[in-house]
């Protein structure tokens, strides 16, 4: 998700303009301007042009030109060439002025505003300001938007310095719910949408234009969301209307998954047993506990207010009364209607982070209470709703396996009924107990993350996880997993792929995804079916096999280093953000699962289907090798191993699918089929940590070989791991295109070409190019270029270049020249710098919110868990036990406190 | 022609209708009611866009005098009498223009478009174009959103927005219709009630096409439908009453203008939003009436074992029926009708497709008693020419439904009184939504388009050819989606899609526009 600061209206000037004279003349015609008619011109366009994030706002390395720092202006110098910024009554000789306008000198920089390529008619308002002594002091009505705050522009020592004792808190909040979150109440898996489950595609998706799903600020539902919303709808209650599937109501949805929260739950036989058409059985009992499960465990997972309560109570039993006796679905019509109008109450889609009042304390806030915090609590952890029915079938290792715990009946009845995160369920309702670090610690211990093959974590439940061997059913005791042992909860692994971004690698479209390594082919013919692309395109989808996509093994390799440094971090003196730089040891797939491993130069050295009996029709075939050994039966080629594969092994059917995906890794080799096996230590000199996975690489590049790939992967490493803004690209107001792809030119070379010689384009592209060229020496794909396009025919091969000279990092040891990406990603690792940025990033995404100073003891403490002992948990659990986290204040949301 | 029937306002609402349902909430319903104050004067510009999934195959497309001008071409290599699609034959560099009066109707699909007892011919208003690619959405199976985007759809997420969604999104085409985009398919499973594999909002962001036309036709025309449909579309306004009366509760303890309260006081602006245009349907209940005999869509059997009833291409021609009512009601301007489309194209067929009619295509498949599913019937196409003929009668069946909704709109005036029909102002578009064959590269996307007369459009039963990929004159598929934008007065719709450096040509096919 990326950061998108609001582009302000430039539609205040005329407004401003019209009520800056109070008796109304100023602006007719003949009349001489006053100084507060230039003010009201010129004022206006310097707000919201440039005093915005991330350029000239208070406390930045640039100038402040909001309404107060423009009254502070003159005499100040301009930290670029020491000139005057501002001098009353002499445009020329105001910096200020010469900025907007023509005659900039060699190290006067860009024009501005950023992105301008030729003088904005509004340059002469200001001159005309300056002329009548630059007054600031007009009444000039404000904006109506202010500034939107952009937490890159805090200083980030500040940000890292507590002056203790502080009282913090957050504001209070309704939070929206996420659409993940939604598809999990339902009991629905956010993997593959079923065939009649469409709750995954639910549209409580979070704006693009906030930077993390978790963030709630401004976020409600509207009408086309609403509109979409009502197509889901009618499965959400699939679950609390029947118990058998040969019960359905003819509305295209199952009940899904047995739950202890409904299908075992003895308390709704009244209403759901086989006796539950019997009007004896209907008491007001039986409605108002069935009502009561409903809200607790399946919408609100919080105790109903009596209204909430009475509301539903009175629905349900009006429905009943309405119901058609000789209909034998009348129960399930009714229930399916009832629930609907649960899964739309406020309670069900809002949740209240506004805490209870605390007596005596002098700041007056308000602590979350016991249900608040134990559903943000579950919110950090898990993306499933703390207390939402748990599945009587769990996966091997599931924390919330009930079943694995060897007890009686009535007690795995009585865990099961508290549902998922059921410690966290438990302990919030023994009331103030939750609040205890201990308790809160038990709750990580247990949920945080740790080691299983079994993956209890992936959501995907229709993926294979694991099997014996080619062409057998999982579940023997010699299982091969295909996923890495390593799992964190599953909102932890959502912050790993937001914060670095990687999801959209199986998503992007890549032309030619082998250009310019070794497995280049001309671009001239369609991609659709050449071997390098097959196998790029089944590392994306999936589609080919059991093998885990880019994006997994990704996961999976993150996973790694979080838990590797949680359980050594502290014996071996590092710490997770250094691991996370530096790792070599990657997930990776087996290119050879899908074949039998027998050598082949054609296809005639592979298996046929054909009778053992040559010219015998009608009789059963077999695949034959080529010394006429059968193995199975067969109907056609397809179903033997009748491919000779690109690595000389015969194939099946879909080996053209699958033993290219090694490629994107550059490696030559065989990933064998094996757990041991998929995890590989990458060669030292061509790949070095996540930033060098093609995950991150294919996320962060263009879709063509030659494209700007470099802009995009430095912006992202000057936003997310050193926390400054580049400015929107809504600031650009010039053509901002790369010159025409050739073959004798490079990306860089483009990009070099086009920007780097245009001071206009180099206002932004400073930030990013030199920390987007180490990467260079991959391609947008995330191959290693074994070369790239240089204007020298013949052939117009060079030497890829990953060459860069850094000089505006806020770290000053990063200031200085790197052969590639694998010296800087080193000096990456070793920036204490970016890793409080990596904290800032943490921070963000697990309180919902950006940070502020006065979140500066919080993150202090999660700065000083982190080198504590170099685990990413500790970090967290400082997080989720500070009073940032636990307590809250009237501030509206994303305001200054 | 058939003469144009009496016609009360179809297509259009009644503002006094509009606002007279609008109640209380007439506050938060500003843009809609500027939009029906700017209405008098309006341009109507609708847009049908038709999808099968598994694609189209040229020659279904081919008049005799199209072939014969494509083989003048090819020299000594002339398309073979069975050939089915050659996009890496074509060797003209400048476009080929065929004008021959009825060429069209003598291609294997277009039949249908002739006139009949009963019916008019729909020649004149057609066009037939060759020769456009679309490499960057990759072909294969299936394009998925890649189609109507120009770009690829990686792991079933949309690589940009499609153009249905563009077109809907313009006020001067939405008006004041209720719905932006009504999106219709037909899916393998009919249990599966929505699909969100071939349309898209935007890069990353996948609208909904709706499979069931039963569930299709409650959610339009509930307000007007059987006792069921009406008690439906009830309970729908009870859902939405409940839960105004629980956020109204949950709304008095928060603070007068706090986030928390701002944010339902937004989603109790979205409920009542939907709760008025409950109201406002039901206030045109006559108009919606009248479209709904119109079209008189017949719902497939979903209870019957017969595919004939409730196969796909009975689904298809229900949603199309469905389609034409909405467009004819004035429930929306832009239709997206897919059929087997976003990678779920083994749609199975009843055993009928294997009858071939023997006056159309000279050849009787004898007792087949078995149904087939698509991708079987693609694949042993190579070998049995029987499978040829009936991929090319799916064809000609959808062929079919299309030119029923055109005669229907081409029968009905258009209700601004500008003298034309609603086809005059209506553009359909038939395109396969991967390509020319079952296992394409994306090299050739055969289009049969309709109608749009006063929108600007050029048809005359011509069929144009385009120059072949390797020439510089080729052209693509997101030409023909800018020319819809130029068509919808959107000039500026000329790099549609993401095709970055292999773009051949920006702006729209000038060849189709008129003047």
């Amino acid at each position: 998700m990326r950061r998108v600061v609001a582009p302000l209206v430039l539609t205040v000037a005329a407004v401003a303009f019209a009520s800056c004279g109070a008796d109304g003349e100023s602006g007719e015609s003949g009349t001489p301007p006053t100084p507060c008619d230039t003010a009201a011109a010129a004022i206006p366009f310097i707000e919201t042009s440039c005093a915005i994030a991330p350029c000239h706002l208070p406390g930045l390395q640039f100038p402040d030109l909001t309404r107060a720092g423009l009254a502070k202006l003159p005499g100040m110098k301009s930290k670029r060439n020491g000139t005057l910024l501002l001098t009353n009554g002499d445009p020329a000789a105001s910096f200020l002025y010469r900025k907007v306008s023509e005659g900039l000198g060699g190290d006067d920089g860009a024009l501005m505003p950023l992105g301008s390529k030729v003088p904005r008619d509004e340059a002469k308002n200001i001159s005309d300001w300056i002329l009548q002594g630059a007054p600031t002091d007009c009444d000039i009505p404000l904006q109506d938007q202010p500034p939107v705050a952009d937490p890159n522009s805090l200083d980030q020592g500040a940000l890292f310095t507590c002056n203790a004792p502080t009282v913090d808190s957050s504001p209070e909040r309704l939070r929206r719910v996420g659409r993940r979150e939604w598809t999990h109440s339902v009991v629905k898996p956010d993997a593959d949408t079923n065939s009649n489950s469409i709750a995954r595609d639910n549209p409580l998706v979070t704006p693009r234009n906030l930077q993390y799903s978790t963030f709630t600020r401004g976020v409600s539902i509207d009408e086309a969301t609403l509109d979409l919303f009502m197509l889901a709808l009618p499965e959400a209650p699939a679950l609390w209307t029947k118990r058998n599937a040969d019960q359905d109501i003819p509305n295209g949805f199952s009940s899904g998954t047995d739950t202890w929260s409904v299908y075992s739950n003895p308390a709704l036989n009244c209403m759901l047993g086989t006796a539950m058409l019997e009007a004896a059985t209907m008491t007001t009992d039986c409605i108002d506990t069935y009502v009561d499960t409903l809200l607790r465990h399946g919408v609100l997972f919080r105790t109903p207010t009596d209204g909430e309560r009475t509301r539903l109570t009175t629905l349900l039993t009006e429905t009943l009364k309405k119901e058609d006796p000789t209909d034998s679905l009348r129960r399930r019509k009714t229930l399916h209607h009832v629930g609907q109008a649960a899964f739309l109450m406020g309670g069900a889609l809002f949740r209240s982070e506004a805490g209870e009042p605390i007596v005596g304390d002098p700041a007056g806030r308000r602590r979350l209470t016991p249900d608040e915090l134990a559903l943000a609590l579950g919110n950090v952890l898990d993306s499933h709703p703390v207390g939402s029915p748990l599945p009587v079938k769990l996966r091997l290792g599931d924390p919330d396996d009930v079943d694995a715990l060897g007890l009686a009946a009535a007690e795995k009845q009585s865990l099961g009924l508290l549902g998922r995160l059921g410690l966290i369920r438990a302990k919030a309702d023994l009331g103030e107990e939750i609040y205890s670090p201990a308790v809160i610690h038990e709750i990580f211990e247990k949920y945080q993350g740790g080691k299983s093959p079994y993956r209890h974590d992936l959501d995907n439940l229709s993926q294979k996880i694991s099997y014996s061997g080619k062409d057998e059913k999982p579940g023997t005791a010699d299982d091969v997993f295909i996923r890495g042992e390593y799992w964190v909860g599953d909102r932890v692994q959502e912050f790993f792929r937001e914060w670095l971004d990687y999801k959209a690698a199986n998503t992007s479209f890549k032309d030619h995804p082998g250009s310019t390594s070794q497995w280049h082919v001309p671009d001239t013919k369609p991609d659709r079916y050449e071997d390098t692309n097959r196998g790029y395109t089944n590392l994306q989808n999936g589609f080919y096999g059991h093998e885990s996509t880019l994006v997994e093994q990704l996961d999976d390799t993150v996973a790694r280093a979080v838990v590797e440094s949680h359980a050594n971090g502290k014996a071996n003196g590092t710490n997770v953000f250094h691991e996370l730089m530096t790792t070599r040891m990657w997930r990776l797939p087996s290119n050879v699962v899908n074949t039998n491993e027998i050598k082949c130069t054609d296809n005639s050295g592979c298996e046929t289907c054909m009778p053992l009996e040559p010219n015998m029709p009608n009789v059963k075939r077999y695949c034959l090798d080529s010394t006429g050994v059968t193995t199975r039966e067969c109907k056609t080629d397809s179903q033997c191993y009748s491919r000779c594969t690109t690595l000389g092994l015969c194939g099946s059917s879909i080996s053209s699918n699958t033993t290219t995906t090694l490629r994107p890794y550059n490696l030559t080799g065989n990933i064998e089929h094996t757990s041991e096996a998929r995890w590989h230590e990458m060669p030292l000199n061509e790949r070095r940590g996540v930033l060098t996975h093609p995950a991150w690489l294919g996320a962060h590049g263009g879709n063509f070989q030659d494209d700007a790939s470099a802009v995009g992967r430095g912006r992202w490493i000057r936003e997310n791991l050193f926390c400054e803004s580049v400015p929107g690209l809504e600031l650009v107001m010039v053509e901002a295109k790369l010159i025409a792809s050739d073959s004798t030119r490079s990306a860089r070379d483009r990009l070099v070409t086009s920007v780097e010689n245009e001071v206009t384009c180099m206002g932004c592209h400073s930030k990013m190019n030199s920390l987007g060229y180490p990467f260079e020496i991959y391609n947008h794909a995330g191959f290693v270029r074994t070369w790239d396009h240089i204007a020298e025919p013949p052939d117009n091969q060079g030497e890829p270049d990953g060459r860069t000279t850094i000089d505006n990092l806020p770290d000053t040891v990063m200031n200085t020249d790197f052969t590639s990406a694998l010296d800087f990603i080193d000096a990456i690792a070793d920036s204490p710098y970016a890793r409080r940025c990596f904290i800032r990033q943490a921070f963000r995404f697990f309180m919902g919110r950006d940070e502020v100073l006065s979140d500066a003891c919080t993150l202090t403490a999660m700065e000083a868990a982190l080198n504590s002992d170099g685990s990413f948990f500790s970090m967290l659990e400082v997080l989720v036990g500070s009073e940032s986290f636990q307590y809250r204040s009237d501030a509206s949301e994303g305001g200054t406190r | 022609m058939n003469t144009p029937k009496s016609h009360k306002r179809l297509g259009t609402f009644s503002r006094r209708k509009l606002l007279a349902g609008l109640g209380a909430g007439t506050a938060l319903l500003a843009p809609v009611v500027g939009r029906i104050a700017s209405a008098a004067d309006e341009k109507i510009r609708r847009f049908v866009i038709v999808l099968e999934g598994n694609g189209f195959e040229p020659v279904t497309m081919l008049g005799d005098s199209a072939r014969a001008a494509i083989n003048k071409t090819l020299g000594d290599d002339p398309l073979a009498d069975n050939a089915r699609w050659w996009s890496s034959a074509y060797k003209h560099e400048e476009l080929l223009e065929v004008d021959v009066m009825d060429d069209l109707k003598t291609a294997k699909a277009l039949s249908p478009l002739a006139a009949g007892p009963g019916a008019d011919s729909l020649i004149d208003k057609a066009a037939v174009i060759l020769g456009l690619s679309s490499r960057v959405s990759g072909g294969g199976h299936s394009a998925e959103h890649g189609a109507l985007s120009s770009s690829r759809s990686v792991g079933g997420v949309p690589g940009g927005p499609t153009i249905d969604s563009v077109l809907g999104a313009f006020p001067a085409v939405r008006g004041e219709t209720p719905y932006d985009v009504l999106r219709l398919g037909v899916g393998t499973d009919p249990g599966r009630p929505v699909d969100f594999m071939t349309c898209a909002y935007d890069k990353g962001k996948a609208a909904p096409m709706m499979l069931q036309p039963h569930a299709a036709l409650a959610a339009l025309f509930g307000s007007v439908g059987d006792k069921l449909q009406k008690a439906e579309f009830a309970r729908r306004g009870e859902l939405l009453d409940y839960a105004l009366a629980d956020v109204a509760e949950a709304l008095k303890p928060l603070k007068a203008g706090s986030e928390p309260r701002a944010k339902l006081e937004a989603y109790r602006a979205s409920l009542t939003l939907l709760k008025q245009r409950q109201t406002t349907m039901l206030g045109l209940e006559n108009e919606l009436s009248e479209a709904l005999a119109t079209a008189a869509p017949q719902l497939p059997d979903l209870e019957s074992d017969n595919l004939e009833l409730k196969g796909p291409l009975a689904t298809f021609a229900a949603q199309m029926d469905i389609a034409t009512a909405a467009l004819i009601g004035g429930l929306t301007r832009v239709c997206v009708i897919g059929c087997a489309t976003g990678n779920d194209f083994n749609v199975t067929y009843p055993p009928s497709v294997f009858v071939i009619d023997k006056a159309q295509d000279g050849e009787v498949k004898e007792s087949v008693d078995e149904s087939v599913r698509r991708h079987d019937l693609e694949h042993i196409s190579s070998e049995d020419p029987h499978a040829v003929l009936a991929l090319h009668k799916a064809t000609r069946a959808q062929v079919t439904a299309i030119a029923k909704m055109a005669r229907l709109l081409a029968s009905t005036p258009e209700p601004g009184g500008n003298g034309g029909t609603m086809l005059d102002n209506t553009v359909i578009v038939y395109v396969g939504d991967n390509g020319e064959q079952h296992h394409s590269t994306g090299t050739e996307f055969p289009v049969l388009l309709i109608g749009g007369e006063k929108m600007g459009l050029k048809t005359g039963g011509r069929t144009l050819v385009y120059p072949g990929i390797s020439s510089g004159k080729h052209r693509q598929l997101s030409n023909l989606w800018n020319t819809l934008g130029h068509l919808a007065g959107h000039t500026e719709l000329n790099e549609f899609g993401t095709e970055g450096a292999t773009r051949m040509a920006t702006g729209a096919l000038t060849e189709l526009m008129d003047g």
